[in-house]
């Protein structure tokens, strides 16, 4: 009791006590006439710049104030003048921004003071608008957040250090330099701290999270695997019929699930019948990972840049259905095709033998390991897609659809949540996409996003036919060789500004041609999508190992007629 | 002096079922122990995205390990002799070298799994200094069936 009374006492006196020393307002001197400004900063692109410094130039002499007139997170600004009365009326008044990366505005004049009424007091109140254009500047910071977010790419490209950490050393540099040199030198002023935060696009981190969830309890019911398995008995020891139903299966499991994780789960059955029939895995693998690589295409969920790029695009689950399914199916049907005659000889060599008996064989390992799990997830993962079919109409995030989802998924299936956080999140991935958010936002905030843009813009001559093309080629050809997840990343501000300044590009185009081209392009190369690298990693691993040059000379062709099909697809279907 | 111990690294390919053939041999001849180990090692996995985790993989490769080494010892047992199978997760090289002191291994006999001298540039390297370096890490001759 003693110790409520006490605890009450010191709040008491902790209240009086910051009232006594909280400075009192000070009442405005006298009359005083206002003048109500408002208005816009926008860069040359006309995108509200935030956190632009607005300094008010009455008849030459700066205005004083305690605190900072800066522009909010669209770019506008509002701000009340007060001046002693009769000092508005036909005062020079102008203002000057600042904004790091950006060259400062002379002072600019107020053109138009409109006088608005006179209150009771006899003060006269005025408004005036002001829109205003910042240019770039190349400034010492446009050269660091260069320099970082190349040399993350070298550090993820020659694997000198884990991919997250290149990322976060790249993230945490930018920062460092912002607070340090560029707290005295605003030359130095990458972005600020609430600026990193926003460039995290946490719709992308929470699908990510929630699918793993998702997929998580789902492998617990052996699905994936039995499906692979029922896809051999379908065949009915017909090699061609296996391949073909192989790849379809992948990629349809693909386009809900990531590549990565899809060729996980049916590469150790594929590798087992392979071995029942004799036949070398890869004859099956590479075309599996091959139509992976185009079923994660056809969706919004189905590979990490199609996430990236709903999220930063704005489109829908659907939109994604309507323009990259179609294609999608016929580059899948062309490649099915291309695969069976490309490994036509190895088919032909290997023992079919008895289906049933091999069938049985890998039944017990592969078989539906909890069918009421199995229930309770195929529910699940219908609403959730339904939910995800519906978010546009619903103005719901995808996120929000999928952590719907791994919530009740979790709940139903009484999985315990610390569990499959410990166990089953891939926290390393999650922070490498938070932190290379951040490091292409330092470099969209000092201005080398827009240079780059820039430079595509001139390189189309402003045609979206050029420009469509261009997308999709250097997309597909770079992330052939180099991660598509930091080069998606990096072009999703450069389509943004495409999509303003092309004439035609408005519908968007140009997400369709950096989906298709960054997705599809991974094909072409043992090292251009993750799950190439994860498949013939497994399979070298089990002793079956294949060289860069050999599975170039596999996959670049297909990747080719691919990307040559979706442009096709892009120019006459979609234009 | 003739062998007492043999560790025979396994995994799917043709070369490594000659190096099995070769080490079953050996320890006939030898009247040898004669130990098959597989390694699984998911570190291909590293810096990648993935919904599902490492351990994952470590499974699915445990069990495919298992069923090859098993297949080995069956083709042991009908040549009559009576092998050991050991599966190891970690990396390929520090796993063998520990599976060759615990068994007091006197010879490694592993199969060529083969890699382009672009590979071995842009990779990592080449299997000659694998074996140098495998032999001075355990002491004991490295045979490569080829």
């Amino acid at each position: 009791m003693k110790r409520t009374c006490l605890c009450c006492g010191l709040i008491v006196l902790f209240f009086a006590a910051t009232t006594l020393c909280w400075p009192a307002e000070k009442a405005e001197p006298g009359p005083s006439d206002l003048l109500t400004l408002t208005g816009t900063v926008n860069n040359s692109q006309g995108k509200g710049l935030n956190d632009a410094g607005l300094t008010i130039v009455v008849e030459g002499k700066e205005i004083h104030r305690v605190e900072k007139i800066l522009t909010d997170e669209e770019g506008s600004f509002q701000y009340r003048l007060a001046l002693p009365q009769g000092q508005l009326s036909g005062a020079k008044i102008a203002l000057e921004v600042s904004k790091p990366s950006y060259k400062s505005s002379a002072p600019i004049a107020l053109k138009r003071i409109v006088f608005e009424y006179k209150d009771e007091n006899g003060n006269s109140h005025y408004l005036a608008h002001e829109d205003i254009v910042l240019q770039r500047a190349v400034t010492a910071a446009f050269w660091i957040a260069t320099l970082v977010l190349l040399g993350v790419y070298v550090l993820i490209a020659f694997e000198l250090f884990h991919r997250t950490l290149a990322a976060l050393i790249g993230a945490a540099l930018l920062l460092t330099v912002s607070y340090t040199l560029g707290t005295f030198y605003p030359d130095y002023f990458i972005l600020s701290f609430e600026d990193a935060v926003r460039a995290i696009d946490m719709n992308v981190i929470f699908l990510l999270m929630a699918m793993m969830i998702i997929v998580g309890v789902m492998k617990k019911t052996g699905v994936f695997q039995w499906l692979a398995l029922k896809s051999y008995e379908a065949s009915k020891g017909n090699i061609y019929v296996l391949c073909a139903i192989l790849m379809v299966v992948t990629a349809v499991i693909s386009a809900f699930l990531d590549n990565v994780t899809t060729m996980l789960l049916v590469t150790p059955v594929t590798i087992e019948i392979s071995r029942a029939l004799k036949l070398n895995p890869l004859t099956l693998l590479l075309p599996e990972v091959f139509a992976s690589n185009v079923g994660g295409t056809a969706t919004l969920i189905g590979d990490p840049p199609n996430i990236m790029i709903g999220s930063y695009g704005g489109l829908t689950f659907m939109d994604f259905v309507r323009h990259l399914s179609p294609i999608c199916f016929i580059v899948l049907a062309v490649s099915v095709v291309y695969y069976i005659f490309y490994f036509r000889k190895e088919y032909r060599k290997s023992d079919a033998g008895n289906v049933s008996e091999m069938a049985a064989a890998l039944r017990e390992e592969y078989k539906i390991k909890d069918a009421k799990l199995l229930k309770i997830c195929l529910i699940i993962l219908g609403i959730t897609i339904l939910l995800f079919t519906m978010h546009g109409t619903l103005h719901m995030e995808p996120s929000i659809a999928a952590l719907i989802g791994a919530g009740a998924l979790l709940v139903l299936s009484g999985t315990d949540i610390v569990e499959m956080l410990e166990h089953e999140i891939e926290w390393p991935t999650l922070i490498f996409f938070i932190m290379l958010f951040i490091v292409v936002g330092g470099a969209e905030s000092t201005g080398l996003i827009q240079v780059i843009a820039d430079g595509v813009r001139d390189l189309s001559k402003g045609s979206l036919v050029i420009a469509v093309i261009l997308i999709l080629w250097v997309s597909a050809i770079a992330s052939a060789f180099i991660d598509n997840i930091p080069f998606t990343a990096t072009m999703l501000p450069i389509v943004a500004y495409l999509n303003q300044t092309i004439p035609g590009a408005e519908g968007g185009i140009l997400w369709w041609s950096l989906a298709l081209g960054a997705c599809l392009g991974g094909n072409g190369t043992l090292i251009g999508a993750s799950a190439n690298v994860v498949t013939v990693g497994i399979a070298e691993s089990l002793g079956y190992p294949v060289s860069f040059v050999k599975y170039m000379k596999m996959a670049w062709w297909p990747m080719l007629i691919s990307v040559a099909l979706c442009m096709v697809w892009l120019l006459v279907v979609m234009m | 002096m003739g062998l007492k111990s043999i560790v025979c690294g396994i995994t799917g390919s043709e070369n490594s079922q000659k190096a099995m053939q070769f080490a079953l041999d050996l320890a006939l001849t030898n009247s040898a122990r004669l130990t098959f180990i597989y390694v699984v090692d998911v570190g291909f996995l590293k810096g990648i995205t993935i919904q599902l985790t490492p351990q994952y993989a470590e499974e699915f490769l445990e069990r495919l390990g298992n069923r090859i080494l098993d297949e080995a010892m069956e083709v042991a047992s009908s040549k009559g002799l009576t092998a050991k199978k050991v599966v190891r997760k970690g990396k390929v090289m520090e796993e063998v070298c520990k599976v060759i002191k615990e068994e007091k291994g006197d010879i490694l006999v592993v199969g060529d799994e083969g890699r382009s001298f672009a590979e071995n540039v842009l990779f990592g390297k080449h299997l000659s200094h694998t074996v140098k370096e495998m032999e001075r890490l355990t002491g004991v001759p490295v045979k490569v069936v080829r």
